[in-house]
């Protein structure tokens, strides 16, 4: 497809950028909206844009937010666009995220989990209705912390897959000295690692994600899956800076880490056992977390000797379509002018008509005379 | 490591680790009860740019890129030669050249005892408060599943 | 390593000034620019050079360069080191072969190595005479070369687009040659 650039518009586009403006704004007789209290108030807005931008910074995925009046794919865009021009400075260690402090941490397979369960803040237990007065809520459950936090229990808590992988009854997961791939220094290449795999899936479109995790589970791949642990909280950031020659923590950071267990018959070289389905999000997502979980697990069918038929089998698929920024990108390039490939379409197809109309013999028809 | 309270303050990723995780208004509080800093030359930043965050494939193996974040740092070298780096997530440029100064200055056994009590030794305070705060609240959600008898067995 | 650090560019806009002004004299072969950044480099390198590398590598390049200059370049702008062959950026004292540098491939041309040439000056050696794009006509100067690294810089013609670039760098100047110049000793 061919592009010729088009000129004009100017006054129009200004004039269309201040009322996108007025609007954005909205009813002056109510308060602006600041950045600090989307941050504050809608977090999972703010974790979903920083996962979506792959750029954990609350404060810009807030404003971002803002700017895009809420639009979370736009905001997301917006997020992509700022951090190419700040520097990579440092690659982190690997986060430790057994070291986890947990707010949350559930397991779908063990009742009695060592160290036990925390909800964390959640309504997964309860009916979810439609509250009017949401600021009511807070004033009538007030913070209920347990009085006397028992500081014997850690609030670092091994993850319940370990307690499997103790018995061998899990496949392991073996650290590698190779350097992992960066989708963002190079483009995505097929047939895709794993690492690769699950840095397009840390940063994909949520709602993508999640409906090729749901179609694993209505029949789409067969992975039968579990949530082995599902677990929420603060890790310690740690970098290695070359001129300190020794680790340093910069920060914490709030991730959500779902460790999904499925069935696998085993093979001759391998016995029966769990394998695993890895999902990890900034901030707290239980929703992205585990649909990666369950997306990756499913790409994993042939490293295991599974047929791969369903759509979520498909590595070359999901990568290609799961960047919401890349799909938005390109579905709503549609909508800038095109007249120009437009109006050779339409001298090419009144050429067919014409020849077709010649073939037959027939006077050329009416709709050639109607200014098309 | 911070609710811990054998942790050695006096050791400098300790030290680096609370300062990081302060922020600048608090830190240049506590700057107010310590003695001053040293004047100092920036050698490198203060500058912002971003660190890929890693993580391990099921937790514990291979690793992978996970995404993005922003990051200040700055180095300094203070008129007594000593040399001091300052990082820390987010994009606040006065936090990381405080890290830096402050890091420098605690290398100087002068500066070290009085700076540890005014600066490092309360931010980790204030750490470890608002981790048990939330240590509080995780608790209370704390639950015990159990499984009622079947009917017909 | 720490005793030796020595500061690098105040703030951004000196980095953009630095890229502007190699721009320009890539644009312009043959042309001398004068860059005016405060700036107190490790004494190996000339400011010309320091600015070169501050100013166009980071994380993802190699760098080949002087002992003394290495941990401050890779302080400063996080770049590699390698052996001059795998090398994206080469700083050398004179005239070096540049027939084992990196030229790229026919796929990633731009892959090509960068030779930075730090000499005492720009305008001193034999006289050459310069074309190609970027230059109206044809011109004569006099540049610190030799006779063999001209014969060299013929040949690479013989794999374009692959080849390298060379920044002739001298105190404060610095003097683009990308490797669509074309070069005769006269």
């Amino acid at each position: 497809m061919a592009y010729v650039a088009v000129k004009g518009g100017e006054a129009a586009i200004a004039a269309a950028h201040a009322w996108l403006a007025r609007v954005r704004r909205g009813d002056t007789r109510l308060s602006a909206i600041a950045a600090a209290q989307i941050v504050a108030q809608l977090g999972r807005a703010v974790d979903r844009v920083m996962a979506e931008g792959a750029l954990y910074d609350p404060q810009l995925a807030a404003m971002a937010i803002l700017q895009a009046q809420g639009d979370l794919i736009e905001a997301a865009f917006l997020v992509r666009a700022y951090r190419t021009t700040l520097p990579r400075l440092i690659d982190s260690d690997p986060v430790d995220t057994a070291a986890m402090r947990t707010q949350r941490r559930i397991s779908a397979i063990f009742k009695d989990l060592p160290g036990g369960q925390r909800l964390g803040p959640t309504t997964d237990y309860t009916h979810r209705l439609l509250e009017f007065d949401i600021s009511a809520v807070a004033a009538i459950k007030p913070d209920a912390p347990k009085a006397d936090p028992d500081p014997a229990i850690a609030a670092t808590l091994p993850r319940a897959t370990d307690l499997l992988g103790a018995e061998s009854l899990i496949e392991g997961e073996v650290p590698s000295l190779n350097e992992p791939i960066d989708l963002t220094m190079s483009p995505l290449a097929f047939p895709a690692s794993r690492d690769e795999r699950l840095q397009a899936l840390a940063r994909g479109d949520e709602g993508f994600l999640l409906a090729l995790g749901y179609s694993t589970q209505r029949g789409y791949g067969h992975t039968h899956p579990f949530v082995g642990e599902l677990r929420m909280g603060a890790v310690g950031l740690r970098i290695t800076p070359p001129e300190l020659g020794f680790a340093i923590d910069i920060g914490d950071i709030i991730l959500t880490e779902c460790q999904m267990v499925n069935q696998f018959a085993g093979s001759k070289t391998t016995p029966p056992q769990f394998t695993r389905g890895y999902g990890l999000s900034f901030g707290h997502a239980d929703r992205r977390a585990m649909s990666m979980a369950l997306v990756d697990r499913a790409m994993r069918a042939e490293e295991l000797g599974e047929d791969v038929s369903a759509p979520a089998q498909n590595v070359e698929f999901v990568l290609s379509h799961c960047d919401n920024i890349e799909a938005t990108g390109f579905v709503e390039h549609l909508k800038l002018p095109h007249h120009v490939d437009f109006q050779s379409e339409l001298e090419t197809i009144r050429a067919m008509r014409r020849e077709a109309q010649a073939t037959k013999g027939a006077a050329p028809d009416e709709a050639d005379n109607a200014g098309l | 490591m911070l609710l811990d309270p054998a942790t050695d303050l006096r050791a400098r990723p300790t030290w680096l680790g609370i300062l990081a995780r302060a922020d600048a208004d608090r830190i240049a509080h506590c700057l107010t009860d310590a003695p001053a800093l040293p004047d100092f030359t920036r050698l490198r930043g203060p500058e912002t740019g971003m660190a890929m965050i890693r993580a391990r494939m099921g937790g514990s193996g291979a690793a992978f890129n996970v995404g993005e974040i922003t990051i200040a740092r700055c180095t300094i070298r203070d008129v007594t030669g000593r040399i001091g780096h300052g990082y820390a997530t987010g994009r606040d440029l006065v936090h990381a050249e405080l890290v830096a100064r402050i890091d420098a200055a605690l290398q100087n056994p002068v500066l070290q005892d009085r700076l540890i009590d005014a600066v490092v030794a309360p931010l980790a305070a204030e750490i470890a408060a608002r981790r048990a705060a939330i240590e509080a609240q995780a608790q209370a959600t704390e639950v015990k599943f159990f499984t009622l008898a079947s009917m017909r067995s | 390593m720490s005793d030796e650090l020595s500061p690098g560019f105040n703030d951004i806009h000196a980095s953009q000034r630095c890229f502007r002004a190699i721009l320009d004299a890539m644009s312009h072969p043959g042309r001398t620019r004068t860059l005016d950044e405060a700036l107190d480099p490790p004494p190996s390198l000339s400011v010309a050079a320091a600015c070169c590398l501050l100013a166009l590598t980071d994380a993802t390049v190699l760098v080949a360069l002087p002992d003394d200059a290495a941990n401050w370049l890779v302080f400063h702008t996080g770049a590699g080191l390698a052996p001059p062959s795998r090398a994206d950026f080469i700083v050398a004292r004179a005239p070096i072969a540049i027939t084992n540098f990196s030229g790229g491939t026919d796929e990633e041309p731009e892959r090509g190595a960068t030779l930075l040439l730090d000499v005492p000056a720009l305008d001193t050696g034999i006289r050459v005479r310069l074309s190609g794009p970027g230059i109206a006509g044809s011109i004569t100067i006099s540049l610190p070369l030799t006779t063999d690294f001209i014969r060299q810089w013929r040949d690479q013609h013989d794999r374009a687009p692959c080849g390298i670039d060379v920044i002739l760098c001298a105190g404060r100047s610095l003097l683009a040659m990308p490797r669509s110049v074309m070069m005769e000793a006269i």
